[in-house]
């Protein structure tokens, strides 16, 4: 199971997708939430620490989600190597490369259910015990 | 979670129909600009974020809207592709069509739209300017002034069905100037730099903080704000008898300092109050430049639309009401007002006409224009309509002057067409935008010279819960009529009174108008204000109605708060409201729009 304790960031420019994303976390018992509007907002937020899951969007006016990625990995640890969720509508093969590049722990293609959150979530434990219950 | 949902949803509906509202206007901007990136990109964008949360909802019919109109904003964005005019239609079309479906939403009636054709136009749409895609992207630099040469080469090149289009043209012309195979798909270097440069001017933009307060919690500050005043001008009211009747005493000064400090901050409080209401006129404004396009196109009139003022904040109520009546009159200057484009050039005037909306603040007043560079009203045209109908006899029609002559538009069921266009007219006409703006406390004029065009001014108070009032007595008491109705006031003889065919007038700068007394109006006992040598008199302008009303006694100007009085209907009874005066008195302010509907619908019989 995840470390429900974990601060999460849901990054999107629209407030109801953020809802979505913060009720279907909340349906997997994530309790700690925070939410930026945009790649600067989020920017800022996570330099100011404590986050241990990032959930982003892709498309965003100001700072685009790849950005907002590449920014974050360009960090000095431990923010470098937070686990960072792609939110993308553009299952466009050439996108997710890039953002593979680009260093995304994983990416969830919208619309998706709580389920197919959980499992992406699983996956990204698999490889940064950081998100795992005691890890 | 089923209340969750239900907020959801209801936030969604919030959202995606703002989300439209900020994209309307951009389309009619791009038709004029042809190609601009960030603009298509903003309009993607929207697209797309109404899909995706579309999405989470299972809202597919919204989905397989938007994700159309997405895949052509995005294949015009990264191929550099000016839209061309019948492009724009679908997609205008579509964002119609969401708005319909996000009612639905709004309703939670569950209804479907029969959305095939849409669809089916898209997807035509989608393959359409797809054939642009083959080629090599253009730079933003390329849709420059074509090259009247390289038009036509493509053209014999390339024949269209559709050779009026000059975007499509553009399109062709982009071709040839882009060396075909120096360039490969996506150049990145120039593509980033574009981007870079896209989000140096966003970033820079001013990150406002917001945040969504029920609107019935605001109007309850508002009105304690209200009562806060009212306490407050009795009190200043009190202070100052006190000084008088106590000026000797130490602690007078202390209270005098109170006061008038209790005084500013009070002010102040109802102006932050007041505020907190206020919201741009844009809100209203960015409908109108997709309208007039529409409109522009059903007529086969080129309009230049020009917007000036759209930061100016009103109060929601004005946001909320003066939609309708600036769309019936915008509607009557380009349908009326503005001369085709072949009238025009006959004329010696520009080809295309011109539109200027505008919005300022001047005072305690806002003042909103529609102006068109258009043929000007017909005076003569409108008093031998006037009469025709019988709103005014022959002889009226001649003794009336041309300013005068031209209200005569504002009269119910007027209409200066002999057939009334699916457009403009429909039956109702300006006088449903005099009531409307009347409604607001507000009022509205014109302006026209033939050949040089029209100016539709109308005037709204800041507020509505404050207003500028005339203070009166009739018989023993006290009463209050909005400022904004009265023209002047007036001291005048029992001589100066004339009588015609049983009513009494007075001839004021030259015209002739009706006089009424207030208390026989009210039913009220009063020693007759008209029976003293000298009495007062208010010259009223309402809707289209002047006239003038003897009172007993005038008090002075105040500024009051309304206050509604519970189960009192003004359309009944002609009363506005109540408001509470510095010296403590209850006094009701009167409404002058039904009294005076009511006087001349008695005096007509």
């Amino acid at each position: 199971m995840f470390d429900f304790k974990i601060k999460v960031l849901v990054v999107d420019d629209f407030p109801t997708m953020r809802r979505i994303v913060k009720n279907l976390l909340k349906q997997l018992g994530f309790e700690n939430i925070d939410e930026a509007e945009d790649g600067v907002a989020a920017l800022s937020k996570l330099k100011g620490g404590g986050f241990g899951l990032v959930i982003s969007d892709w498309n965003m006016p100001n700072m685009e989600g790849i950005d907002l990625l590449r920014a974050v990995r360009a960090e000095a640890p431990p923010l470098k190597d937070v686990p960072f969720l792609m939110v993308t509508a553009e299952a466009e093969k050439e996108k997710v490369i890039e953002a593979i590049k680009a260093g995304v722990d994983n990416y969830v293609v919208k619309p998706f259910t709580a389920e197919v959150l959980k499992e992406k979530l699983e996956k990204i434990a698999e490889r940064k015990p950081s998100l795992k219950a005691g890890g | 979670m089923p209340d969750e949902m239900d907020e959801i949803i209801s936030e969604f509906v919030t959202e995606a129909e703002e989300t439209l509202d900020r994209i309307d206007p951009l389309f009619v901007e791009l038709e004029s600009k042809g190609y601009d990136k960030e603009m298509l990109n903003e309009i993607f964008r929207g697209m797309h974020t109404l899909k995706g949360a579309a999405g989470f909802l299972g809202f597919q019919q919204i989905i397989d809207v938007a994700h159309r109109a997405e895949s052509i904003m995005k294949c015009l964005r990264d191929n550099g592709i000016a839209p061309s005019r019948d492009l724009m239609d679908v997609i205008l079309t579509s964002v119609d069509m969401l708005r319909v479906l996000i009612g639905h939403v709004k309703l939670r009636d569950g209804a479907e739209e029969d959305i095939s054709e849409l669809l089916t136009r898209l997807d035509a749409a989608m393959d359409a300017p797809m054939e642009a895609v083959a080629t090599p992207p253009a730079l933003q630099s390329v849709p420059a002034p074509p090259d009247p040469v390289a038009v036509v080469t493509a053209e014999q090149v390339e024949p269209r069905e559709s050779a009026d289009t000059t975007e499509e043209t553009v399109v062709v012309v982009a071709k040839k100037d882009v060396p075909p195979p120096a360039s490969p798909p996506k150049p990145p270097a120039v593509a980033d730099a574009v981007e870079d440069q896209g989000q140096q001017s966003s970033r820079e933009r001013e990150v406002v903080q917001t945040l969504r307060v029920d609107v019935t919690r605001i109007d309850k500050v508002m009105d304690l704000a209200g009562e806060t005043v009212l306490a407050r001008n009795r009190l200043l009211n009190l202070a100052m008898k006190i000084e008088q009747t106590y000026s000797g005493d130490p602690n007078i000064e202390g209270l005098l300092e109170t006061t008038s400090f209790l005084d500013r901050v009070t002010s102040d409080l109802q102006l932050a109050v007041m505020k907190i209401r206020m919201q741009p006129i844009s809100k209203v404004f960015s409908k109108f430049p997709r309208m007039v396009r529409d409109m522009s196109r059903q007529l086969n009139k080129d309009i230049d639309l020009e917007i000036f003022g759209e930061d100016t904040e009103v109060d929601k109520s004005v946001i909320e009401n003066i939609g309708d009546p600036m769309v019936h009159i915008i509607r009557n200057s380009i349908d009326h007002g503005l001369e085709t484009n072949a009238e025009r050039e006959a004329k010696g005037k520009s080809r295309n006409g011109r539109i200027i909306i505008s919005a300022t603040q001047q005072g305690t007043q806002i003042v909103i224009e529609v102006t068109d560079d258009g043929r000007g009203i017909d005076v003569d045209a409108v008093r031998r309509k006037a009469m025709k109908n019988g709103l005014i006899s022959e002889e009226e029609a001649e003794k009336m002057s041309d300013e005068a002559a031209v209200d005569l538009i504002f009269l119910p069921g007027f209409s200066t067409k002999e057939v009334s266009t699916e457009l403009s007219g429909r039956g109702v006409g300006m006088d449903v935008v005099k009531t409307n703006v009347a409604k607001l406390n507000g009022y509205v004029e014109v302006v026209t010279k033939k050949d040089i065009g029209s100016t539709f001014r109308i005037s709204l108070p800041l507020t509505l819960a404050i207003i500028q009032a005339m203070m009166i007595r009739i018989g023993q008491e006290q009463y209050a009529l909005p400022q904004s109705m009265i023209e002047e006031t007036l001291r005048v003889r029992r001589s100066d009174i004339k009588d015609v065919a049983g009513q009494q007038v007075l001839t004021i700068r030259g015209k002739v108008l009706p006089l009424f007394v207030m208390s026989e109006v009210l039913g009220v006992r009063s020693r007759s204000a008209v029976a003293q040598e000298n009495s007062y008199v208010l010259v009223a302008s309402v809707a289209d109605r002047r006239f003038c009303i003897a009172v007993d006694e005038l008090i002075g100007q105040e500024e009051v708060v309304i206050k509604m009085i519970n189960g009192v209907e003004s359309e009944e009874c002609g009363i506005l409201g109540a408001t509470i005066t510095g010296d403590g008195r209850v006094v009701l302010i009167l409404d002058l729009a039904v009294i005076a509907r009511r006087l001349f619908i008695a005096s007509r019989k």
